[in-house]
């Protein structure tokens, strides 16, 4: 579904990607493992077209999307949820969630969507209409997630969605994440939470300084001394 | 010693926090859990004088806080970090820390050596020349903690300072925290990964709604079947 071949970026003269090529097949899970500033959220963020890669090829679908701006690849159904929510603040919890339907091809099932996602996170529901800015850290969150399941994503992307949250609330967005899953969208999840992380996960790179230097199976990398050591605290 | 003294907060009829107490004696590190928006920060804000209680005290070593600054109460000997990371962001690495010195009252050449003593005690020399909004959020939470340690602090307060941490990265954060408990430092440490407050905290405030609702070891608050509902979801597996 996903293939990333030789992908380079550069924040001026700082290499943050280097030759980097992952793929992701049709619903698998797939994480992307690393420690801070190893290139994890530089690569989902040109993965949606807001970083523009030096040199390298993206292809959705088969199609090769280098090209496209990050909404028209949300259209064709590659979405992220972004580190740190990024709700809108002053729109109401129900507005931010008829954002993530704004594409044409989406707007016309937004209504069903929309029952779907409050039927998920009914805290939501309850909250319909307080301004996003107004809900707990958890809560936008949950609104982040909701938003971008409104664009009827093919290709999921979460960045880091357990940040800030309290153990509760962690195993519910990973129990919603596992949800989505379960209902055939495709996943590329980054996550510090490295150990609940890889029990859902099929399979994973690891990034180290803007490189892949391993890839495996989630058991296999769940036990790989290298990453037990360097991620797992073991 | 940190003494608060039913510290109540309201925000426009919403008690952020209710009649909170707590003693936190010097030299010890105190952990402060609760779910999302039960009022921890603004404690936090309230004992390091971000926001005025609407009732309640404050005192440091028996004196009364309350009607003190943020700054004043900082030359104290009281600092925090803040979640939502506060750098000075068109600022190096270093000079954000050298400013946290300067409250010392040192001359600014003492003050960047402090600065960058405190800098590679953080493992952070290689960044000192970054500018400070360039940093990824990990190091920008680092940070928060380099700049406050620069004040010379007595009492440290850390407001998730380990969120977006890998566990490798914990582990090292722990080990400074530990080394600096070592060196005489109070700490109150507010914190979701229960692993690491675990490992630090000898005693665990829980607060729900803004009301203090557990208080103890972290073995026994962690039992605590309300402490269980409202924040933690299941029971902590031994990791």
């Amino acid at each position: 579904m996903l293939e990333i071949e030789a992908l380079s970026v550069a924040y001026g003269d700082m290499i943050a990607l280097e030759d980097v090529s992952i793929r992701v097949d049709a619903g698998e899970t797939v994480t992307v493992l690393g420690a801070n500033a190893a290139g994890k959220s530089t690569l989902l963020r040109t993965i949606s077209g807001l970083v523009t890669a030096r040199t390298g090829t993206i292809r959705f679908k088969g199609e090769m999307i280098d090209h496209l701006s990050a909404h028209a690849r949300v259209e064709r159904g590659l979405v992220l949820v972004p580190e740190g929510r990024m709700v809108f603040p002053f729109l109401s919890v129900e507005d931010n969630l008829r954002l993530g339907a704004f594409s044409p091809n989406t707007r016309a099932a937004g209504p069903s969507t929309l029952e779907r996602i409050y039927a998920m996170f009914p805290r939501l529901r309850e909250r319909k209409r307080q301004m996003a800015g107004s809900l707990s850290g958890g809560e936008q969150q949950m609104l982040a997630l909701g938003r971008g399941l409104m664009s009827q994503p093919q290709l999921l992307m979460l960045d880091e969605p357990s940040l800030g949250l309290a153990p509760k609330l962690v195993q519910e967005v990973m129990a919603a994440v596992a949800d989505i899953r379960d209902q055939g969208v495709t996943v590329l999840i980054v996550e510090q939470n490295v150990h609940q992380t890889l029990k859902l996960a099929d399979r994973g790179y690891v990034l180290e300084n803007g490189r892949l230097s391993l890839s495996g199976s989630a058991s296999e990398l769940a036990s790989s001394d290298e990453v037990r050591r360097a991620y797992l605290g073991l | 010693m940190l003494e608060v003294d039913r510290i109540t907060v309201d925000f426009h009829g919403l008690r952020a926090v209710n009649e909170v107490s707590f003693t936190l004696p010097q030299g010890r590190i105190f952990g402060l859990i609760g779910p999302n928006g039960a009022g921890k920060t603004t404690l936090f804000n309230a004992i390091s004088g971000m926001v005025r209680p609407t009732s309640g005290a404050v005192r440091l070593n028996g004196q009364d806080l309350l009607r003190l600054g943020p700054a004043e109460r900082n030359r104290l000997g009281l600092a925090r970090t803040f979640q939502i990371v506060k750098p000075f962001g068109g600022l190096s690495v270093l000079d954000n820390v050298v400013v946290g010195a300067l409250t010392r009252g040192l001359s600014v050449a003492d003050a960047r050596e402090m600065a960058q003593a405190t800098l590679a005690r953080l493992e952070m020399t290689r960044h000192a020349g970054a500018m400070a909004a360039s940093l990824p959020l990990a190091l920008r939470k680092r940070l928060e903690v380099a700049r406050a340690l620069a004040t010379g602090p007595r009492v440290l307060m850390l407001d998730e300072i380990m969120g977006g941490l890998n566990p490798t990265e914990v582990n090292e954060t722990l080990a400074l925290i530990e080394a600096l408990n070592a060196e005489g430092l109070t700490l109150l440490v507010i914190e979701h990964n229960m692993n690491a407050i675990m490992r630090i905290a000898e005693t665990v405030l829980v607060l729900d709604g803004g009301r203090l609702i557990a208080e103890g070891p972290p073995a026994e608050v962690t039992r605590d079947p309300r402490v269980i509902a409202v924040y933690l979801g299941e029971p902590l597996e031994d990791a």
